[in-house]
């Protein structure tokens, strides 16, 4: 498979990883186009792995990371929600989602990121271990403090409960 | 199980990961910014390869090297093919032989890094990275099936007549994903029974049918890499040659691929490029004449002939041969003695 291959197939899957990693739309687009290049340019070694996208999510999740710690604030970018539901139910579902989505933006970035792949992508702790390059144990105990986190957060209660 | 928790939680991020983007910019970006580390890479390389040769002359006699004729400027233009006519004189010879292309554009695109140049299958084409691509071919069927590889919206403005010099032809324009600047297209015949097209990042379609124009079909070059397949399987041949010159601040060769067949759906590629960084070493336990090589992925051979690493496709790019044949080719390759002079490849 080429690079180009590659990355045409897999860009709009990556670019959606990196804005739940991220939060921010134009912080995922740098993302993604900073792993995409590195990739490239070591694209004959990635090529020759069994899983050159398993590879390339590891550099961007590690790419994330990196970025995190070296954020000087710890500011959170909290998008506003677009979206306007037609009917009650459809609006307090819309509003649980919103009250979540800022919540899991408020977590730290590994317990994050261990939500997103076994939420979004569906990854089992073996492979999210792979990922983060850690034991399984230590992707159980992320993602209890996350699930802890999110649990006992007060908008819990606003939107239902957990 | 799974709790309620989360089910809204896989349903939230779902929701929040948003519509696809346009690939494209996003790879145009990537193959920009990864050449720039694949070079500084090898820079760093050189200087630490620098490092030791000035801590070895330290200790080691100077002998002087003996004089060599000066080398020519690596350029992107592929050597010339003296005798051959090009593609005016021969319009049905256009494609139909791999090293050859019956084309030059050598003034007709400026300020670009890199060129790739392929003859085979029924065409010719040179693209400058970034830049633009120039297609030849003896039908325009042929032509409209070469890939584009220049981003673009994939919203084509109705072409309209143009005349490259005193030839009749079209043009149309489309707008670059990122909305800044139109990839201008210009086809035309350039004689009977020659079709050719030419996009280019243009500011209008006065400088595209100009670059056009430019174009020469009244000569040949040859198509070459760095290296000749002395064992081909049975039956086979050369289908298709491209190779990849950049400029010499861009190291000049960087890739060169043959792919051999024997036009009944059986074929191979077989491709060399400049080691890169970090894989100077192969390790490998597979006989392939003179030299090792490694199986290092589901139908791939690989083998280091320096400055070369050398991979051989037997499936992805390629069909029906065994590794046994794949062995036997790679025995048969054989390096130039010069890579950065196309001119004596």
């Amino acid at each position: 498979m080429t690079f180009e291959e590659y990355a045409f197939a897999r860009t709009p899957a990556l670019f959606r990883f990196a804005r739940l990693l991220t939060g921010d739309e134009h912080r995922a687009e740098d993302l993604v186009q900073d792993v995409l290049a590195k990739a490239y340019a070591r694209w004959g070694r990635i090529s020759r792995t069994d899983r050159p996208d398993f590879y390339v999510r590891r550099m961007l999740v590690n790419a994330h990371h990196s970025w995190w710690r070296r954020r000087s604030s710890r500011e959170v970018t909290v998008e506003t929600v677009a979206e306007r539901p037609a009917t009650a139910d459809e609006a307090a579902e819309v509003a649980d989602r919103d009250a979540l989505w800022r919540l899991v933006l408020r977590l730290p970035a590994r317990q994050r990121t261990v939500i997103v792949l076994r939420y979004y992508e569906d990854m089992d702790d073996a492979r999210i271990a792979e990922i983060l390059d850690c034991s399984t144990g230590t992707v159980r105990t992320h993602a209890k403090r996350a699930l802890e986190t999110l649990r006992a957060a007060p908008s819990a209660s606003l939107t239902g409960g957990f | 199980m799974r709790t309620d928790l989360d089910r809204r939680l896989a349903a939230t991020l779902h929701a929040r990961s948003g519509d696809d983007v346009d690939p494209a910019p996003i790879v145009a970006h990537a193959r920009r910014h990864g050449r720039r580390i694949r070079l500084r890479r090898r820079v760093v390389a050189g200087a630490a390869v620098c490092a030791v040769l000035v801590a070895l002359a330290a200790t080691v006699p100077w002998q002087r090297p003996p004089a060599v004729p000066a080398a020519p400027a690596v350029a992107l233009a592929l050597p010339l093919a003296p005798g051959v006519p090009g593609a005016l004189e021969r319009p049905d010879a256009v494609g139909a032989d791999p090293g050859v292309v019956h084309f030059a554009a050598d003034d007709a695109i400026g300020g670009a890094d890199y060129a790739t140049w392929s003859s085979g299958y029924g065409t010719e084409s040179v693209e400058y990275l970034n830049r633009a691509r120039i297609v030849l071919a003896a039908s325009v069927e042929a032509l409209q099936a070469a890939p584009l590889r220049l981003p673009v919206a994939g919203s084509p403005t109705t072409p309209v007549d143009a005349r490259v010099g005193d030839r009749p032809g079209t043009a149309w324009s489309d707008l670059k994903p990122d909305g800044l600047g139109r990839l201008w297209s210009v086809r035309w015949q350039p004689g009977d029974g020659l079709w050719a097209q030419l996009d280019l990042y243009a500011a209008d379609q006065g400088e595209a049918v100009a670059a056009a124009a430019r174009v020469t079909f009244d000569e040949a070059r040859r198509c070459v890499v760095p290296f000749s397949l002395r064992a081909l399987p049975a039956g086979a041949r050369v289908l298709g040659c491209s190779v990849v010159l950049g400029t010499p601040e861009h190291d000049g060769f960087a890739e060169g691929t043959l792919i051999v067949g024997d036009g009944a759906g059986r074929w191979l590629t077989v491709r060399a490029e400049r080691t890169p960084p970090g894989m100077e070493q192969v390790t490998g336990d597979l006989a392939a004449g003179p030299y090792q090589a490694a199986r290092t992925g589901d139908g791939l051979l690989e083998m280091l002939v320096r400055p070369c690493l050398v991979d051989l496709f037997l499936t992805d790019r390629g069909n029906g041969y065994t590794e046994q044949d794949g062995l036997r080719v790679l025995g048969g390759y054989l390096p130039v003695q010069d890579i950065d002079r196309p001119d004596t490849w």
